[in-house]
């Protein structure tokens, strides 16, 4: 097998990673984005793009300004006598089932009579203009019968207020442990939720066809639920409705349930018309009324050994859902499962709560929960280091999972330990030990000097589960046609959001004939080309639509040859595809010419492809068994400047040694890691998603919700492949990249800690909770020298 | 009313308000996107070729700008650029190629305005300006900090605009300085000569539009009075937020930004004391180009100011005409001993204080007829120590929490003259003569810095709001006013946020 070892963005095209000359391999090598030249001439097509239908109409929706109250009367008369106003639409209209919910229930098109939420939906207009429908759905007079409203997680745990039942994770007994334990400590933290920020908004354009069924193009990571809750609303079958994908502008896990809603609201408006609807939320609606990633109040307890090795740990979880559990449970037992991280509890007791708050129904995002379980686990490993004197990185190396400490509180036995090595190589590349010495050094200067800067340092790794946590969404499906010039045309259930999905799955179908990757074009996403997909999601998008499309071009390689084996008399084993040729005995013949023959001799040449990954199997209510496939890895260093007497600072350098098995593209790998990790440098430090007392987002807009721009990002930001494959046999032994990148992000959480803790010498855990904004910081290092002086007198 | 889209000449046939991005999509060039319509992610990026200056030194020929708050009736008779219009044939504009070649795009959605925003480096030569890899790189920083985008990280499009410069390009797109001499084509053009057209169209066909585009004081007081309740534009950024983010129809807009006497920069003698007199349609850029050689604390403070996009449309009369709490030229101001100079429609003229000119929460002294010609200051005031410190949740393109102005006259160890003023820290922005007087003539020792300190917490109430707390407000606020004071009597401390200086 190939070791692709260091790989670099800056390789041509042609050329394999280490400069070496593939000949016609077409996988591991920096093939563009297939729609990179449309992107930069601005003609690739979004939902927006397409050409207006005559007589279109667009959709507004009329927002609710309470958290949670009874709708005692609504007065549509002026939205409908507003200017241009073609349709007005209430719960009432909806011809079909009013629940858009992916999973449970609660999810409402529209309000009935109660709202839930600030920005709830109440009723929606259509009119001839966006921005008259935008003027008409302001114009409803709403009489509200205010109702007590639970705002935060703290205060729907008090009232036991879930939207799904709690689960618990348990191995051995922890407090047994925790009581034995030589040292303690506990802590707690509240993990702010995150805007997606997708750049194009949530958006859906739908046709209607003749026999009541509609077409949808949608921006939509989940082309088939569109579809099921489309017909489900309009109160039609299936197969009326068709979906189509043929880009997103940006998802991240927020056009995986909520890109439904806009196809829904469109399809009522258009059969009810009969005309082309088109709903585009402005940003500000789409900030408001669709779900974010989930705000978590973690809660830690830990007993260790005099080298800081947990002995003991009990976690308590409490995801802030908001008002229904749309995909919480997935989510809430996301940050269950990675509440280890990379790390051998030992003895572990892991509680995780939905907590059902009025506020808007939170949803996936990159890293689905993730993210927030490791945050208490790193967070608890600093503590550790801080409470022993050490430094956290021999805390962290001494908890890693390892041969005989292999088994995490899920019952899921870690078989692949390569993060010992992957930090030991990240270790010396970023020289991370010299740093962190002068670091401390410079950090005594200034606290003896009384001066303000300040500098921090961590290594986080990051270990991420690899599967959808729901077993049955494990199953993808391709469509291969190939035409009778050569040209072939792959369609798979997959959406494209940027990720290079389909210049992977151009690349192994262009690998798998040996053929040139130019004679591939991927298409639209369409639920009528592969049906019952699972959502582009869970970062699994390559490894099963990969091995999917694979599976079909096997199919079209297996049965040309079969064929030439017949027409060339000849052993199939004499025939290869490789070089843009399929040579039979030797002599290469045209790809194009073979095809050709094959057509004249009626030879099938299209085909469907299927997989469903192995292995995998999970006892809910146990809380035991094999959710993942494989573990994808990595580890980062960040390093910060902080200004001790404003909380300003900045992340001065960032190296990251990241895990993606043997890469299908590293350029596109790379992508995904730099893209991902300023994702999450964002979600943990300038993104502030506020709430006022009433319920109502104030961070609403991009002028006040600050995802961060090209200065944040440091100079030096050094990013390399670790040179692995995957031990499973994946599609061409590369591993997922999507979401763990993200996390690799917490290094620069911890590192501001890090900083944060060197004003009161090491001595002190601060407490930051996150975003780490320069505010936060601010206190945490403000409260710490009160809790000196105090110590002192 | 024409406008030159791509060299071609369109038709201004919508509603007033109608913004240049909807506009573009109207008539199908659909390259450019929205991403806000707040001007806050730069999806929207186009330029102008801008044709007058008369700021001594050209300023750049291709201005970027946020097409999605820019009314399109502002742009008679002028000649933007789109995603559309760089490439040439097959060859791509280096802006674009290099975006490629770096893998600058992952969804995508974002790439057309960063690349317009790399493409008018290009074509302004900001190389010319830049001396080594490092202020390359701040250029291209600087190019797109009002692009988001929410993919790439960044990392891959920095490169691609230090790749785009890197190269010695000739200039690309064409810099005719009048309307260039083309042919009209296409389904939406105007089959006629647009030079002349341009000239006999712009007025009268503006008015029918709701656009007036005076050139003169003559001609907008003229528009005033015929027009009582039109609602004045100057770049827009402030006032479209109306139109984009409310939803509220504005019938009539007169345009400053085309009239002569309100967009002069000039610094001339007067009673012996060099005055300085920036128009109130005068744009951050220009502003930075006159100025920024007398001062660097300006330019680091209009670098934190809004992006690239902003500063190329935003002007000074807009940021003193929305009375806006947090805007962050009045403190400047207010410590540069600056004067309001206010015109009528009717012709009278008064001179304002900065502090008079505010007299509540979004409130201006401004009557029904009045509007702003000019601010004025000393230029003897940017020779005295002056610091300008702004503190926002991110560092680029973000609105103040808080603002300092400071500027201190006298010795290290005795201020005799002290201006102290601060934005975001009340209703309207606000002059501390309390602390001023505290420090005046007194040893500026750590007794007296205390103390100044101390006052200044008693001297204001700010707000808890979405972009910092109170308390924070206040810290910030006595943290800067120390800053100052240490600096005045010669210490240096460094800034972990000192943006880059170009
Ligand atoms: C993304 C973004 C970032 C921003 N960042 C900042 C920032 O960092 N700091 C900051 O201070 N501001 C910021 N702003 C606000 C705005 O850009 C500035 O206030 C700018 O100076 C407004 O100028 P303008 O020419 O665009 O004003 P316009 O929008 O044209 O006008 C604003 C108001 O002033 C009135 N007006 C305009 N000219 C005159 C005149 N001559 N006499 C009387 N009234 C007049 C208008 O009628 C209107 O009410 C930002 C805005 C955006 C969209
Ligand atoms: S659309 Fe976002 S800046 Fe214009
Ligand atoms: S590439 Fe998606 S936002 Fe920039």
């Amino acid at each position: 097998m190939r070791k692709l070892g260091k790989t670099s963005r800056s390789d041509s095209d042609q050329n394999g990673p280490d400069g070496s000359d593939l000949g016609s391999s077409s996988v591991g090598v920096n093939k563009n984005h297939d729609s990179s030249l449309k992107h930069v001439m601005g003609t690739a097509n979004y939902v927006d793009d397409i050409a207006e239908p005559r007589g279109m109409l667009f959709v507004a929706t009329g927002l609710s300004t309470q958290a949670h109250a009874r709708i005692v009367s609504l007065d549509l008369d002026p939205v409908k006598t507003s200017k241009g106003v073609v349709d007005v639409i209430v719960h009432d209209d909806i011809p079909g089932d009013p629940d858009v919910s992916p999973v449970y229930t609660g999810d409402l098109l529209l309000a009935k009579d109660l709202v839930s939420y600030v920005g709830q939906p109440l009723f929606a207009v259509a009119a001839t203009t966006q921005r008259l429908a935008q003027q008409a759905a302001r114009k409803a007079v709403v009489e509200y019968e205010q109702l007590e409203a639970i705002l935060t997680s703290e205060a729907a745990l008090k009232q036991s207020s879930f939207v799904l039942p709690t689960r618990t994770f348990v191995m051995g007994d922890a407090d047994a442990q925790m009581k034995a334990a030589p040292n303690k400590l506990e802590g707690e933290q509240m993990v702010r939720g995150q805007e997606h920020f997708y750049l194009e908004g949530q958006v859906a354009l739908v046709v209607p066809l003749e026999d009541g069924g509609v077409h949808v193009h949608a921006s939509s990571q989940h082309p088939s639920e569109v579809q099921k809750l489309v017909a489900s609303v309009l109160g039609v079958n299936l197969n009326q409705v068709q979906t189509e994908v043929r880009r997103m502008g940006g998802g991240f896990g927020g056009k995986e349930s909520q890109a439904a809603i806009p196809g829904c609201m469109a399809a009522i408006f258009a059969i009810r018309n009969n005309r082309a609807v088109k709903y585009r939320m402005p940003r500000h609606d789409d900030m408001v009324q669709t779900g974010k990633r989930h705000d978590f109040w973690n809660r830690y307890r830990c007993g260790f050994d005099a080298d800081g090795r947990l002995l003991g740990v009990d976690m308590e979880l409490a995801g802030l859902c908001g008002f229904s559990a749309d995909l919480s449970e997935g989510i809430v037992d996301r940050a269950m499962f990675h509440a280890d991280n990379a790390y051998y509890l030992n003895t572990a007791r892991i509680v995780g709560y939905r907590c059902k708050t009025n506020t808007v129904s939170n949803t996936a995002f990159r890293g689905f929960g993730g993210p927030k379980g490791m945050m208490a686990v790193e967070a608890m490993m600093e503590d550790v280091a801080l409470s022993l004197g050490k430094d956290p990185l021999d805390v962290r190396k001494a908890n890693l999972y390892a041969q005989g400490r292999d088994e995490t509180p899920y019952g899921q036995k870690v078989e692949q330990h390569i993060l010992s090595e992957l930090i030991d190589q990240l270790e010396t590349s970023a020289d991370y030990r010299a740093r962190r010495a002068s670091i401390v050094a410079f950090n005594k200067a200034a606290n003896e000097n009384a001066s303000q800067l300040l500098k921090g340092i961590s290594l986080t790794p990051v270990k991420f589960g690899i599967s959808f946590t729901s077993t049955h969404l494990n199953q993808a499906g391709a469509l291969m046609h190939v035409y009778t010039d050569g040209s072939i045309q792959i369609n798979h259930g997959g959406t494209e959001m940027g990720q290079g999905l389909h210049t992977k799955i151009a690349q192994i179908v262009a690998q798998t004939l040996g053929i040139d990757y130019s004679r591939i074009t991927v298409t639209a996403t369409r639920t009528d080309k592969v049906p019952n997909t699972s959502p582009t999601a869970a970062s699994s998008g390559t490894d099963m639509n990969g091995m999917a499309a694979q599976d079909a071009a096997t199919q079209i390689r297996d049965r040309l040859t079969v064929f030439i084996a017949d027409h060339f008399k000849t052993e199939k084993t004499n025939i290869s595809f490789a070089n843009d040729c399929i040579n039979v005995a030797g002599e290469p013949h045209g790809f194009a010419d073979m095809v050709q023959l094959a057509y004249m001799n009626r030879v099938q040449l299209s085909a469907t492809g299927f997989y469903k990954t192995p292995e995998i199997h999970f006892d809910k209510q146990a809380g035991k068994g094999h959710p993942f496939y494989y573990f994808a890895c990595g580890a980062a260093v960040s390093e910060v400047l902080v200004d001790r007497t404003t909380g300003e600072y900045k992340v001065t350098q960032v190296d990251i040694l990241h895990d993606v098995g043997d890469s299908l593209n590293p350029a596109i790998d790379i992508g995904q890691i730099e893209g991902g990790f300023v994702q999450g440098m964002g979600w943990l430090t300038t993104e502030e998603l506020l709430w006022d007392d009433t319920g109502r987002l104030i961070s609403n807009s991009p002028a006040n919700y600050k995802i961060p721009t090209a200065y944040d990002v440091p100079e030096k930001f050094n990013v390399q492949l670790f040179a692995a494959q995957n031990y499973k046999p994946t599609i061409y032994r590369s591993k997922a990249v999507g979401e763990p990148p993200l996390m690799l992000a917490i290094s620069v959480w911890c590192a501001l800690r890090d900083a944060c803790a060197a004003s009161a010498n090491y001595k002190i855990a601060p407490k930051l909770n996150s975003p780490a904004t320069f505010e936060q910081v601010y206190w945490a290092i403000d409260d710490l020298q009160d809790q000196l002086k105090q110590k002192q007198s | 009313m024409i406008v030159e889209i791509n060299q071609k000449a369109m038709q201004i046939d919508g509603e007033p308000t109608e913004t240049v991005l909807e506009f573009l999509r109207r008539h199908g060039l659909k390259g450019t996107k929205e991403g806000c319509a707040s001007g806050d992610c730069g999806a929207c990026t186009v330029m102008v070729a801008d044709r007058a200056t008369g700021l001594g030194r050209q300023s750049d020929p291709f201005k970027t700008f946020n097409a999605c708050i820019a009314p399109i009736g502002q742009f008679a008779g002028e000649s933007i650029v789109t995603v559309e219009g760089l490439a040439q044939g097959d060859k791509l504009h280096p802006a674009q190629q290099s975006m490629m070649d770096c893998h600058g795009s992952q969804c995508g959605f974002c790439t057309p305005g960063f690349v317009m925003s790399l493409a008018a480096l290009v074509e302004n030569g900001a190389t010319d300006f830049a001396t080594d890899d490092d202020s390359v790189r701040e250029q291209v920083q600087l190019g797109i900090s009002g692009n988001l985008c929410r993919c790439t990280g960044y990392k891959p499009i920095v490169e691609a605009g230090q790749a785009a410069l890197a190269a010695a390009h000739d200039s690309w797109l064409y810099v005719d300085a009048s309307v260039s001499k083309h042919q009209s084509e296409g389904v939406t053009d105007v089959e006629s000569d647009v030079e002349s057209e341009v000239e006999s169209q712009v007025k009268n066909e503006a008015a029918n539009q709701g656009v007036y585009l005076p050139e003169s004081l003559k001609e907008m007081n003229a528009f005033i009075m015929q027009f009582p309740t039109a609602r004045l534009i100057a770049g827009g950024t402030d006032l479209m937020l109306e139109v984009t983010q409310l939803y509220r129809d504005i019938d009539q807009m007169i345009s400053v930004n085309k009239v002569a006497e309100l967009t002069e920069l000039t610094i001339e003698m007067h009673e012996g004391k060099e005055i300085c007199r920036i128009g109130a349609a005068v744009t951050y850029q220009d502003i930075e180009l006159a100025l920024g050689q007398r001062s660097p604390a300006l330019v680091d403070l209009l670098h934190r100011l809004g992006s690239t996009q902003i500063r190329n449309r935003g002007t000074l009369g807009g940021n003193f005409g929305n009375g806006s709490p947090i805007a962050d030229m009045p403190p400047v101001f207010m410590v540069l001993d600056g004067v309001l100079n206010i015109g009528s429609s009717s012709g009278a003229k008064r001179a304002s204080s900065i502090e008079d000119f505010y007299l509540d929460y979004r409130q201006t002294s401004l009557a029904a007829d009045e509007y702003i010609v000019s601010v004025e200051f000393p230029v003897q005031a940017l020779t005295d120590f002056h610091r300008f410190y702004k503190n926002s949740k991110r560092i680029e393109d973000d609105i103040s929490s808080v603002l300092g102005a400071f500027r201190f006259e006298g010795c290290p160890d005795q201020i005799s003259k002290a201006a102290i003023a601060f934005g975001g820290m009340a209703a309207m922005p606000v002059k501390l003569k309390e602390v001023e007087a505290k420090l005046e003539g007194a040893t500026l020792d750590d007794e007296l810095m205390s103390q100044a300190v101390q006052l200044l917490s008693m001297a204001m109430q700010p707000m808890t709001d979405v972009r910092a707390s109170a308390a924070y407000r206040l810290r910030m606020a006595q943290t800067m006013l120390e800053r100052a004071l240490r600096e005045f009597r010669g210490e240096h401390l460094p800034q972990v946020t000192e943006v880059r200086h170009a």
